[in-house]
């Protein structure tokens, strides 16, 4: 999909392009999608979707101001992450794990929530990679890309909720 | 001793096959239709072709990349000529460490090496993490599909299994709690063990990262959890750029289920760094075992199988039979093909070709449109320089040098059939719908996994004849 170049309108019109279109790929996966005005709303919405449930969350500072304590991974019931990027054209969402990016508050409780920056919405994958590859530099140790919340087929093939993955999906985007 | 070859070919499946054969077939049939929809389908085929060719030509450059890059990241790289080798070397890494628990993400390679058994040889439990997997490792069976291991089970089966394991009864409608066990059973183990153990779908020589999809999420934790991380990779995985791997990732998805996107992609690149909660140290298991031998042969584009079980749904002779029937680690008609290709003759792998009607549709639905069927029938020809059953060749060319002539078939063609309709007329009764489900002998055998047309009373020549004279 190829944005219209020049004016600004058009690039806002492509933009809000691309969100509806991820937006309906993440629901197609079983995600759910929220659109907010700035970071302090994705926050205010953070805080009621999580609802006093218990919270493993990564040191992003976008992150912060969101919840007073955090639990340990493994008995956490809500991983809040930020995502890196996110593909319209498949409706997943990218993200890189390091420092203060554990990998097990990533993936261990059974919800997530994850805030995305509106302009982190890239059209396909080959754009989306290169957010975490540049010839020549090293990408990160451990980058995923998830789509929608975890699901299985293995038993009599019909799709139901995933084994280990978080189950549910929140992506909260924000304009800045 | 060949290690791919399990048990003989067997066309009688489990009953409970074919019902869950033709549920995923249909739903792959269904998905396919949509994959055509998203994208140029054709365009992406021959992309990911030239992907995956370029990496075959060119694998030991892309291997001494990949190698180097890998190595320059702190990660360990082994060379395993053999099946044995390489599970040798994998038991050897855990018996290093300590480790006598190892989780295990579903790996058809480690199903090609026979690595469970080797790694319960040496004392180290490794457990299967994907749930289909999971479930075919507790009832002690085998996984029937590439993709989808547990596909010739029931859900009554599987709650039988867990009501076993957990003391407690399930309800096999109730898919939703037997997820919910096995999703508690396995956290206390991916939390546990001392080592993760992965396949590779590919390995980009460009940065040393390996590329790993999934749909459940175990691939994520096997990867994260455990201090160590082994991935066992056939050596033809490698390619050459991120570029190809933007490609592919979204071809695999695509061409297994109809989405661009696979429920999680992970691309790691090297051990964790910095104080990242990831593994300390990994190691990639490069495994030959036949595979360099096909290079710049007949069969080399068997080499560029990405594993992504389209084939095996759109084979007629798959859905009949089911994974198990094919006696082998991999089924269907890539099965058909690599098994033999990678065994270099046996027996029992020589007879895998012979599972086919050779109709082609492996060929159309496969991604990166590798000719099967014209393997399947090369493969057939190299069987018959081995055992060249001069018998049955004798046979058939008396046969084509008589029915390749009118009169040459009307002597002897009519005649015999008309012997045989008679015989089989008075011993056959088909049903009113004009099928005959159970014949008995000497048709027995033919009916046992099939129904056959009940036949037409008169021969179409006969009927061809007086309409003509009419």
């Amino acid at each position: 999909m190829r944005e219209p170049e020049g004016s600004a309108t058009a690039t806002t019109a492509g933009h809000a392009a691309l969100r509806t279109r991820f937006g309906t790929r993440l629901a197609d996966l079983g995600g759910r999608l929220h659109e907010v005005a700035s970071l302090a709303a994705a926050r205010q919405l953070a805080r009621e979707l999580i609802a006093g449930a218990t919270v493993a969350r990564w040191a992003d500072w976008e992150l912060d101001e969101i919840v007073a304590a955090e639990t340990p991974a493994a008995e956490a019931e809500v991983s809040l992450i930020r995502a890196d990027v996110a593909v319209a054209e498949t409706g997943a969402i990218g993200f890189a794990h390091g420092v203060g990016r554990s990998r097990g508050a990533g993936v261990l409780p059974a919800r997530q929530i994850a805030l995305l920056h509106a302009e982190d919405l890239v059209a396909g994958m080959a754009a989306a990679l290169a957010r975490f590859h540049a010839a020549g530099a090293r990408p990160p140790s451990n980058v995923v890309f998830a789509a929608g919340p975890s699901r299985t087929a293995d038993i009599e093939q019909r799709r139901i909720v995933g084994v280990h993955a978080p189950r549910e999906l929140d992506v909260i985007v924000f304009a800045s | 001793m060949s290690h791919r070859v399990i048990e003989p070919a067997r066309t009688t499946p489990n009953p409970a096959v074919r019902p869950n054969l033709h549920v995923a077939s249909g739903n792959w049939a269904e998905r396919r239709v949509q994959a055509r929809q998203l994208v140029d389908w054709e365009d992406w085929r021959e992309r990911a072709r030239a992907i995956r060719a370029d990496a075959i030509t060119n694998l030991p450059e892309l291997l001494e990349r990949l190698e180097a890059q890998l190595v320059a990241l702190g990660g360990y790289v082994h060379h395993a000529a053999t099946a044995e080798e390489a599970n040798a070397r994998i038991a050897a890494i855990c018996a290093q460490r300590g480790a006598t628990l190892a989780v295990k993400a579903k790996s058809m390679t480690s199903e090609e090496t026979g690595l469970n058994a080797a790694l319960e040889a040496a004392g180290i439990t490794a457990v299967e993490t994907d749930l289909g997997e999971y479930v075919v490792q507790a009832l002690g069976d085998r996984p029937s599909h590439i993709l989808a291991p547990a596909v010739h089970l029931s859900a009554a089966d599987v709650a039988a299994l867990f009501s076993r394991l957990s003391g407690r009864a399930f309800d096999p409608a109730d898919t939703r709690a037997l997820v919910d066990y096995a999703r508690g059973a396995l956290r206390d183990r991916f939390l546990a063990a001392e080592v993760g153990i992965t396949g590779v779908n590919l390995a980009i020589a460009e940065t040393g990262t390996l590329v790993l999809v999934e749909s459940e999420g175990n691939i994520r934790l096997s990867t994260s959890m455990p201090p160590v991380h082994i991935a066992l990779m056939g050596i033809e995985k490698v390619i050459r750029d991120w570029a190809g791997a933007a490609h592919l990732v979204q071809m695999l998805p695509l061409a297994s289920q109809g989405t661009l996107a696979a429920g999680s992609t992970s691309f790691i690149t090297g051990p964790a760094r910095d104080g990242d909660d990831g593994p300390r140290e990994l190691h990639l298991v490069l495994l030959d075992d036949g595979r360099s031998a096909l290079r710049g042969g007949p069969l080399e584009e068997a080499l560029h199988c990405i594993r992504c079980g389209a084939c095996l749904y759109a084979c007629p002779v798959y859905r009949q039979i089911g994974g198990h029937g094919y006696g082998s680690a991999y089924s269907g008609p890539i099965g058909a093909v690599i098994t033999p290709a990678l065994e270099g003759g046996t027996p029992a792998s020589d007879a895998l070709p012979e599972l086919s009607s050779l109709c082609g549709a492996c060929t159309e639905a496969c991604p990166v449109k590798i000719p099967l069927d014209d393997q399947l029938v090369t493969l057939r020809a190299m069987a018959r320089e081995r055992d060249p059953r001069r018998a049955e060749a004798a046979l058939f060319a008396t046969w084509a040098r008589l029915w390749s002539r009118s009169g040459g078939y009307r002597a002897t063609g009519a005649a015999g059939s008309g012997a045989l309709a008679r015989l089989w007329g008075r011993a056959v009764h088909g049903s009113d719908d004009g099928w005959v489900p159970r014949a008995p002998f000497p048709f027995a055998r033919w009916t046992e996994d099939r129904d056959v047309r009940t036949p037409a009373p008169e021969p179409f020549h006969a009927r061809w004849k007086a309409r003509r004279d009419a």
